[in-house]
């Protein structure tokens, strides 16, 4: 009975120590792996996928930074029977851009603006900055500084800006982010 | 009974003494932050703070540089930016050079030449040296003798002005500022570009701002 019980516990301990090691062979095929695709340090690199088709920079537009800004809340919103939350999503920010463009001023800086429309019955309160780019898309000069701006509800206002630099700025960029 | 009052007072005088150590308040504390000046920070009330200066100051030089009665002289004209007569007449404590050094530094490196900007504010610093120069205690420069102080054709004036409001039931404090740039010709008097910033800003308890 003792040696039944001895051969018992060799079988179990041998069945632990396979299962052990091949675990340990796969967690280390598994490190080497990833050893060797990220050796050192990551490389920045852009993203591009057909899936975030607005990822990178969309020169002469407005971006909404803010979450908050981009979607109202679902919980309260009932969907009718053909809608998705998905296709939804695309008409419910708490913001719309109506327009936006630029031009010359007398002295040769560039003007940019964006009209802004509240859709929310509240006050909103949006900060807006510009980048602006030379004709290579190269960074001419430094990001303005946040300009804040008071919407009301559903109401309009414009956010504008200049450009230090006269004729080499030639794309700009705006971003909106919540005045907070 | 007495060996028992003096045991009970011995007792009494060694926990005095462990009482009586110096206790240290050993705590982390709270660690000193790295805030972006242009986004309000962690502590903010109803002055004016480091983002409304750069948003202020950011602004008027783009539009200073877009007014072509400045930019597009055949000579470069000589301004003058500093707080001689930008003055605080609001009840915020601030100190004005935040407002016009960073509007003169920025209008600087922005004019690319347009504009040539005078060092009123060190007027001193050339004053000795012409001084030493005329004493022969110094040599003159590389560039030269040392040429008279230049006269300016515009000079910034300003004003930042407020208005309180105290709500005594809720104890919330409203303050609205309004703040003025204008550039004024020399001689004439005339205001060659003027432009306007208000900011109205209302909180449950004030802090301070030194």
């Amino acid at each position: 009975m003792i040696k039944l019980k001895g051969n018992i516990f060799k079988i179990i301990s041998i069945g632990i120590a396979i299962i052990t090691i091949g675990c340990q062979s796969e967690t280390e095929k598994e490190r080497a792996r990833i050893s060797l695709t990220r050796e050192g340090p990551a490389p920045g690199m852009r993203v591009e996928d057909p899936r975030q088709p607005y990822a990178g920079i969309q020169y002469n537009s407005v971006v909404i930074l803010d979450k908050s800004l981009q979607d109202m809340s679902y919980n309260n919103k009932k969907f009718l029977f053909w809608q998705t939350k998905e296709e939804d999503k695309r008409n419910v920010g708490k913001i719309a851009i109506e327009s936006t463009n630029s031009r010359r001023t007398p002295t040769g800086t560039l003007e940019v603006w964006a009209v802004i429309r509240n859709r929310t019955n509240y006050p909103l309160q949006i900060e807006g900055r510009t980048t602006y780019f030379d004709k290579d898309k190269v960074p001419c000069e430094e990001p303005t500084a946040w300009q804040r701006l008071f919407l009301q509800p559903n109401s309009v206002n414009t956010y504008k800006e200049l450009s230090i630099k006269i004729n080499e700025v030639n794309y700009y960029y705006i971003e909106i982010r919540e005045g907070k | 009974m007495k060996n028992f009052l003096y045991l009970i007072c011995l007792l009494s005088f060694c926990f005095g003494g462990c009482d009586s150590k110096i206790r240290v308040e050993n705590t982390r504390g709270q660690p000193t932050l790295m805030e972006d000046p242009q986004t309000t920070g962690a502590v903010a009330g109803v002055g004016v703070e480091s983002q409304d200066i750069i948003s202020i100051t950011d602004k008027m030089m783009r539009d200073i540089l877009a007014t072509s009665a400045i930019t597009q002289h055949p000579e470069p004209p000589r301004v003058v930016i500093d707080s001689s007569y930008f003055r605080n007449e609001s009840s915020s404590v601030i100190n004005k050079n935040l407002f016009t050094d960073r509007l003169r530094i920025e209008l600087n490196r922005a004019a690319a030449g347009k504009m040539v900007f005078l060092a009123r504010h060190q007027s001193g610093m050339t004053e000795n040296e012409y001084k030493l120069e005329q004493e022969e205690v110094v040599t003159e420069g590389t560039q030269g003798e040392t040429k008279q102080a230049l006269g300016y054709d515009y000079r910034l004036g300003g004003r930042i002005a407020s208005l309180d409001m105290v709500d005594p039931k809720k104890g919330t404090m409203s303050r609205y500022h309004q703040i003025t740039f204008e550039l004024i010709e020399r001689g004439s008097g005339v205001i060659v570009w003027s432009n306007i910033y208000e900011l109205k800003k209302s909180a449950q308890d004030d802090i301070i701002y030194r």
